[in-house]
């Protein structure tokens, strides 16, 4: 599921390409040149140690549970205080419901799902890969915040005159789809 | 279902059987290296010996400082070649963007790394303050590149390629300072990974949920050639040449991945894969690499792009191949430690038999092909033997051939004819003056009249058997004339003398010839000395002491009177003839 989610998503609107676990996308919002590196990271459990070394240094993540799966959305809250603590609440967060085609098999309740995301300061999206539902919206609007909690940092860190107030941006996405993979993403301004 | 279910587990036996073949080789690896390791503990505790050594000089402050740093010249000395040729290859780089730019860039370079080298003396830095300042120089140089007047002519295709060069260059030019300094405990780190990847040589595809899939010969050849890009990190300078290879292993393994799973790869596959790889591959200096890159290579590099990707993913597998536990391999905690103290091997009777398959299998192809290389020895050795036969035969065949040739046209010796002919057929003969003075042959003209030099027939006739021995013997008198000409008056003999002389002033052999000849025939047989008296009596007075000097010509003629003696025996039937 996880690959015709990535699958599908890119092939539509991205590069066309041989692999998902890595992809740049250019995109240009209010005039700003923007190059998002988006970077899925294996979701397997026993990887789950190997995180922070994916997320160290990102702007932003995409959480992805899949509606019908119980159990992923309990990952994705485990996922979501992780990144809090690790990266400090500076961290863009969505949350996505992924496979909302199979409403029917609905597992999450939506309602619960948007609390949880409203809780922790997150976007919550309804998406379906193989539909390509809400992708291009959940993309745009994380990388829309990462942008304005980039410049709010650029700010704030060049009065602090440190020598990183050039630095890149990170946006990790994390997807805690049905074999929970974290996708991330970096963006740089 | 049972069908599928067997099948399946053929295909992850398989992969064991990929396993072992690795493992074998690994172990051979491994034979070699307790010296290596002992080789570079040494290396490393004579390195920190050089440190100390050299940090307490420094803190001295005593001249010897001084040397050190030229020291540490000639460590970097050996890269030279390398920087040359980074430079040659950006040449053309350059030669587009003007002597200013050139100029400049070398110029930051020549001034960072004075720095950097100067700093790293300081045995109170620490490589991450080096690492730093290597780091802001990037940073400082992306802005002047970007700012500074003379690049706004610059594409940022080629700003980027400057930043790249000089990224290189200078960190290429500072490897032997920069890669696993001895400050740090880079080497100790690579010989732990090293060991700890070898004693996790039992695991496989399978134990890592890695789903290659390793039935089909490309799916080999790229696990071969992703674990042959991994380990030409190591040879690599550039941080960005080894990011390069880094790159190129893990497309390698997505390629292959692709193939395993039927479409594109996400990181659930492209992860294990890798362990899978690093775990083959066991590449050398790997946590040094890892470390170099991560301190020298441009950060917004490492942290963007496919190279910061992949590389990121190197990092993961590493960090989980050195805190694996039997939990993260979802075994049981003590067939895990079993399989790490080498207690068991991993292969069923199953996999023993795929092994042996695999083994036959190549035994065969082996097989096949020495019973072919057989068959062509063979073949050549018949050739061979063919080859010697028909040579024999030949050699043979020319034997026989000559000895019929030998009893055909036997072997006589005729080697006299050839002086008289060189006379003859020089030109210059003709052009020579006449042979005879007419006051040698007033006596008897008609004689000479009729033995005239001038026909041909007789100048090539060679001469009789005796006539020539007396003129040899003349001719031996002569020499002795020559040499003392005051011998010769005592003896009284004025006509010899004229004779000679006459002939002498010719500076002729030729011309000597009608004279002898002229006397044989006067008196065949008899000694030339004894005929001279009577016809050197009406000659004119020959003591003339010029001519007699000039007669060392004669002996400077020499060369041509051997050819006269040579005649002698020679033509036994000629001087026949002559007599008849």
């Amino acid at each position: 599921m996880v690959l015709r989610y990535v699958e599908d998503k890119f092939n539509d609107q991205h590069i066309q390409t041989l692999q998902a676990t890595f992809l740049n996308k250019k995109l240009n919002i209010g005039g700003k040149r923007i190059n998002l590196a988006i970077w899925d990271t294996a979701g397997q459990e026993r990887f789950h140690a190997l995180g922070p070394i994916y997320y160290r240094m990102s702007n932003g993540a995409i959480l992805v549970y899949d509606i019908t799966d119980e159990d992923s959305f309990q990952k994705v809250k485990n996922w979501v205080k992780e990144l809090k603590k690790m990266l400090g609440s500076e961290i863009c967060l969505s949350i996505a419901g992924n496979k909302v085609d199979l409403d029917k098999e609905r597992n999450v309740p939506v309602e619960v799902a948007e609390e949880y995301a409203k809780a922790v300061g997150a976007i919550h999206f309804h998406t379906s890969a193989k539909q390509n539902l809400g992708i291009e919206e959940l993309f745009l609007e994380l990388t829309q915040r990462m942008m304005e909690r980039a410049q709010a940092l650029e700010l704030q860190k060049a009065n602090e005159l440190t020598r990183t107030n050039s630095m890149r941006r990170n946006i990790v996405i994390v997807d805690e789809d049905e074999p929970a993979p974290p996708t991330r993403s970096c963006c740089g301004t | 279902m049972q069908v599928f279910g067997k099948r399946k587990k053929k295909i992850e036996t398989q992969n064991d059987t990929h396993e072992r073949h690795n493992n074998v080789q690994k172990e051979k690896h491994t034979a070699t290296l307790p010296e290596f390791t002992k080789f570079e503990e040494k290396k490393r505790q004579q390195k920190e010996k050089t440190k100390k050594i050299l940090s307490g000089l420094i803190f001295r402050k005593s001249p010897e400082a001084a040397k050190e740093t030229v020291s540490v010249k000639s460590l970097l000395r050996s890269e030279t070649r390398e920087v040359d040729s980074i430079r040659s290859d950006n040449r053309e780089l350059f030669r587009k963007n003007g002597d200013a730019v050139d100029n400049d860039i070398h110029k930051c370079i020549k001034i960072f790394c004075k720095n950097l080298i100067k700093e790293a003396d300081n045995p109170m830095t620490s490589i991450d303050d080096l690492s730093e300042r290597t780091q802001n120089f990037y940073q400082l140089l992306n802005k002047r590149i970007d700012e500074e007047p003379i690049y706004r002519e610059v594409s940022p295709e080629h700003k980027e390629q400057l930043l790249d060069y000089t990224e290189k260059y200078a960190i290429t030019y500072m490897y032997q300072l920069l890669f696993c300094p001895p400050t740090t405990t880079d080497e100790e780190k690579d010989l732990n990974i090293q060991k700890r990847i070898r004693q996790l040589n039992w695991v496989s595809a399978k134990h890592v949920d890695c789903r290659i899939n390793e039935t089909s010969t490309e799916i080999h050849d790229l696990v071969y050639a992703a674990i042959t890009e991994l380990l030409g990190m190591d040879s690599a300078k550039a941080p960005q040449d080894k990011l390069g290879c880094v790159v190129r292993c893990c497309s390698k393994i997505l390629s292959l991945m692709q193939l395993c799973v039927g479409g594109p790869a996400s990181a659930d596959d492209f992860l294990p894969a890798l362990i899978f790889v690093v775990l083959k591959a066991n590449p050398a200096r790997l946590k040094s690499n890892i470390n170099y890159v991560t301190r020298f290579c441009n950060a917004s590099r490492l942290m963007s792009g496919e190279g910061g990707y992949y590389f990121t993913n190197l990092c993961c597998a590493v960090s989980f191949i050195e805190n694996l536990t039997a939990e993260s391999l979802n075994m049981p905690e003590d067939e895990f430690s079993q399989y790490m103290e080498g207690k068991i091997v991993p292969s069923n009777t199953w996999e023993s038999a795929l092994i042996m398959c695999e083994g036959m299998h190549l035994m065969n192809e082996n097989l096949q092909k020495f019973s072919d290389y057989n068959i062509r020895s063979d073949k050549l050795d018949e050739d061979a033997e063919e080859l010697r036969d028909a040579m024999i035969a030949f050699h043979d065949e020319m034997l026989q051939r000559i000895d019929e040739l030998k009893q055909n046209y036997p072997l006589i010796l005729k080697p006299f004819r050839e002086p008289t002919d060189l006379d003859a057929d020089d030109p210059c003969v003709l052009d020579l003056p006449p042979p005879l003075s007419p006051q040698v042959v007033s006596e008897k003209p008609k004689l000479h009249e009729q033995d005239s030099p001038e026909s041909p027939d007789w100048r090539l006739t060679p001469l009789p058997d005796q006539t020539l021995t007396a003129v040899n013997y003349d001719f031996d008198l002569s020499d002795l004339s020559g040499g003392d000409l005051s011998t010769c008056e005592d003896l009284g003999t004025p006509g010899y003398l004229s004779m000679e002389t006459a002939s002498v002033q010719s500076l002729d052999l030729n011309a000597y010839h009608p004279t002898v000849v002229m006397k044989r025939v006067d008196d065949v047989g008899v000694s030339l000395l004894d005929d001279q008296p009577s016809s050197g009596s009406s000659l004119p007075s020959p003591i003339k002491p010029e001519p007699s000097s000039s007669y060392q010509g004669f002996s400077s003629q020499g060369w041509q009177i051997p050819s006269i003696p040579c005649e002698t025996g020679a033509w036994p039937l000629g001087s026949d003839r002559n007599h008849n």
